[in-house]
């Protein structure tokens, strides 16, 4: 009998191992051939002659990425929005979370209502533009933070966080003790806070990393940051092809190097996301669900 | 209770939005047909579209010294993409430049904005005093001046075209077509015929036996080398400008190109003007090669492909049949086994069987998008006295492709220009001729007309190869000639009309175009359910009127 559970415990563990294997493939493979392709020739990855390893290797893609004289400040440039950004957006979220989050604030369900309304309807995208000019924060990073600086979904996240996995009892309990608000916030929220911080920093921080359409509409060319140069590199090379058309030599030919750059791009942009990622894995996956459940 | 409350608030507030949405709109008017006579203003202020290659307009010595001889200085506000975000952004905050270039508004946009008084109307300025060249050629072409004339009589912008047409290679500058007239060129693979005993199809029925024995074959694997199983007998793409399947549909007596009027337009040798895609040739058309579809002739992911996947499966040599604007450029080290495979004759038995109705397509229109100047400007008369000089062939050539002494190097004994070599420009510049030339075009009012080509300047060498295919083998094939004009000009009402219903009627026949393609023709109760669509929810009757009204005002105008 306890044999027979024992085998049976085994054969799960491999059925297990050998599923967790092909989900692996499943989702890995995609990501590895995307590497692939940047380096090979892009007709050659469109005939489907990739599979393992590069068909008509070629780092022209690279060459073409890294010879840009904007690279190196658009990569600086993301990583300045990205750090000031994060700081920002969680502090926002923090300071904003934390009182929806006490059942005695005055006007709760209104603020509530407030909060939320903004998740429904926006001003769009002029109108949006007008406020930031008027402003006259157009040009300045801090277009980049203040118009979304609360992001709304995960204000609710972190408010649920703290109504449902912060006891109370620990709460009064410091204050019994002689903690003052503030002192309580910091001493005794914020650490027993630390996955949920943990998942909103680095929800902020992939958002700022990836966010171009804001640089490019309030920022007006000056300090773009990586995805934005990265869009130029491509834009001018699909328009060198598509201008090659009627001139000289051949849009054919031209155009492999904008599909390569497609790859290449998309590599170096997302490359910083993935060395951080595995640093905060262990406390996204405490995080992730937690708050998620309303009380 | 509460939901009330909070559901008249919503209301409330989208309200608000509605009303600060249109406030704002009260714009001085400057057109009233007087000449704003002050010359004080010499410092303007452009934006709008370059070319994402350009190396700027501050740099660019022909511009410089346009704007010295006009004694004005240009400060430019350019950029390469999201021209469109960005210009509206400004447009309705208020905040207008002097003038947009290189924006390409639509005769929508520009019956609008001339309307509310944003564009300032031209018409009082076109005169010999302050624009001698735009109107020596307004005197010489009255068609262009129709073209950019609004419905209302103003002129809201200066005109820009280019005009490649086959006068460029000697026809008669009246019997001339523009380069765009057949943009598909259809192909096949004259090695794999030759290899199989086989002649270059005439009529549909015969390709389709040639694409069943590429594909029973598998040519790709057998002449090639290429892995099995590789061959596609024809692979085309959906509706696509140059590399699309309308060229095939000539054997049903109509070739329905994307173009810039409305898709599926036809114009009739009477006058009359029809939707081909609401005709039963066009149903018999879909149920016809549906068959090649199913057969497995068609590629099935014609489709989906973009031309970059064209390509890729092209220069592989997995291809019997295809479309492209020329053979090399598609076909790649394989381009040699290829020859053009002509417009073909319907199916035996059927009434097309001596059909072969290849219908032109529009040329590029006249726009007056390109240059315009808003009410802020204060002495418009400086700037257009500048823009005036773009108006002489040898500076418009310039502004193309690069100054005199850069990209044009002497000229030859009939006075025409000539430019860089390959050679010549990696050499001295280390750059091909094409980049020279990208660094230095300028988006803007250039009016590139026809006969330039014979008088200043020659047209580029691919263009000329291009051209001389049209004239001498694509156009025989053409019977009727007559095609709906790209410079139709239409009024306020028929504009809204078209933009109301034009996206939703393209789109609409695109999808169940390719739907039939796909799983079969139209049924007597599908096809009538499907004209009564398009009459009913995309205003089809009426676009029909709208362009039919507008043409023939436009000939009763000739």
């Amino acid at each position: 009998m306890r044999k027979a559970s024992g085998m049976s415990d085994r054969t799960s563990q491999i059925i297990l191992t050998v599923i967790c294997a092909i989900v692996l493939l499943i989702v890995a493979y995609p990501l590895y051939y995307v590497v692939v392709a940047s380096f090979s020739d892009p007709y050659e990855v469109y005939a489907g002659k990739t599979f393992l390893l590069p068909s008509g290797f070629t780092l022209d893609g690279y060459k073409g990425v890294f010879l840009n004289d904007g690279i190196v400040s658009g990569f600086l440039n993301s990583v300045k929005y990205t750090i000031v950004g994060t700081i920002f957006s969680v502090v926002m979220l923090y300071i904003t979370a934390y009182p929806l989050a006490q059942k005695d604030l005055p006007g709760r369900k209104a603020l509530s209502v407030f909060f939320l309304f903004t998740m429904y309807f926006a001003g769009g995208l002029v109108p949006t533009y007008l406020v930031v000019k008027q402003t006259g924060l157009v040009g300045s990073m801090w277009s980049l933070f203040l118009p979304g600086g609360v992001g709304v979904g995960n204000m609710i996240i972190v408010r649920n966080y703290f109504q449902n996995s912060i006891p109370h009892d620990l709460v009064e309990a410091s204050e019994i003790d002689g903690c003052s608000k503030l002192r309580t916030f910091f001493s005794v929220v914020i650490p027993l806070s630390m996955p949920i911080l943990a998942v909103m920093v680095v929800f902020s921080m992939v958002a700022y990393w990836n966010d171009w359409f804001t640089a490019l509409i309030y920022l007006g060319g000056k300090g773009p940051p990586l995805p934005l140069v990265m869009r130029n590199i491509l834009i001018k090379s699909s328009a060198t092809a598509s201008q090659a058309a009627t001139i000289s030599g051949g849009y054919a030919e031209l155009n492999k190097l904008t599909e390569l750059l497609k790859f290449c791009s998309m590599i170096v942009a997302a490359l910083p996301m993935l060395v951080i990622y595995p640093f905060v894995q262990k406390y996204f996956e405490k995080g992730f669900m937690a708050g998620a459940v309303k009380g | 209770m509460k939901q009330k409350i909070f559901s008249a608030a919503l209301a409330a507030a989208m309200l608000a939005g509605i009303l600060s949405g249109c406030s704002g709109g009260l714009v001085n008017n400057v057109n009233d047909g007087t000449v704003n006579d002050n010359l004080d203003q010499t410092e303007f202020n452009i934006m709008g579209g370059i070319s994402a290659l350009s190396s700027g307009y501050d740099n660019n010595e022909v511009i410089a010294a346009l704007q010295e001889s006009a004694g004005i200085h240009i400060t430019w506000e350019t950029m390469s993409d999201s021209l469109a975000e960005q210009v509206n952004i400004r447009i309705t905050g208020g905040q207008l430049p002097d003038a947009f270039m290189g924006v390409g508004f639509s005769n929508y946009d520009l019956a609008r904005y001339g309307d509310d008084g944003t564009f300032l109307d031209l018409v009082p300025y076109l005169t010999p005093d302050i624009m001698p060249n735009l109107c020596a050629i307004l005197e010489d072409h009255p068609e262009i001046r129709a073209a950019i004339t609004m419905e209302d009589g103003g002129i809201y912008g200066l005109p820009s075209g280019e005009q490649m047409t086959t006068a460029g290679i000697g026809a008669p500058m009246d019997e001339a077509f523009s380069i765009f007239s057949v943009p598909q060129y259809s192909m096949i693979n004259k090695a794999w015929l030759d290899d199989l005993g086989l002649e270059v199809p005439t009529s549909l029925d015969e390709l389709h036996d040639v694409l069943k024995a590429f594909k029973d074959n598998d040519m790709s694997a057998k002449y090639y080398g290429n892995a099995p199983g590789s061959t596609l007998p024809m692979t085309t793409g959906f509706d696509e400008w140059c590399w699309g399947q309308n060229i095939f549909y000539a054997g049903f007596g109509f070739t329905n190109w994307p173009n810039d009027v409305i898709n599926d337009i036809h114009l009739k040798s009477d006058g009359t003007v029809e939707f081909v895609c609401a005709s039963d040739a066009y149903r018999d058309c879909l149920t016809y090669f549906h068959d090649w579809y199913a057969e497995g002739l068609m590629d099935v992911e014609m489709f989906s492909q973009s031309d970059s996947q064209l390509i890729a499966k092209c220069q592989q040599g997995y291809v019997g049949v295809s479309t492209w604007w020329y053979i090399e450029e598609l076909m790649g080290e394989y381009a040699e086994d290829y020859v053009f495979l002509p417009p073909l004759t319907g199916p035996k038995g059927t009434p097309y069987e001596d059909t072969c109705g290849v219908t032109i397509r529009p040329g590029s229109p006249i726009s007056s998008g390109q240059l315009n100047i808003t009410n802020k400007c204060q002495s418009p008369i400086n700037l257009l006295k500048f823009f005036d000089q773009w108006y002489s062939g040898e500076t418009v050539m310039q502004l193309q492709y690069g100054p005199i002494g850069v990209f044009f190097t002497g000229q030859d004994d009939k006075g025409m220009w000539l430019s860089i070599t390959e050679e010549e420009a990696q050499a001295k510049y280390g750059k091909s001729a094409g980049e020279v030339r990208n660094t230095y075009e300028t988006m803007g009012p250039k009016l590139i007309l026809a006969e330039y080509y014979n008088e200043i300047f020659y047209m580029e060498d691919r263009a000329i190869e291009r051209l001389t295919d049209l004239d001498q083998f694509w156009m025989p094939y053409v019977e009727d000639t007559t095609f709906y004009p790209v410079d139709c000009v239409f009024t306020g009402m028929e504009m809204e009309t078209i933009d109301w219903h034009k996206a939703d009627f393209e789109s609409a026949v695109k999808e169940q175009e390719g739907l039939w393609l796909r799983d079969g023709g139209p049924t007597d109760a599908e096809w009538e359910k499907y004209k009564e669509y398009l009459s009913t929810k995309c205003g089809m009757d009426d676009l029909l009127q709208v362009y039919q009204d507008a043409y023939d005002r436009y000939s009763a105008a000739e």
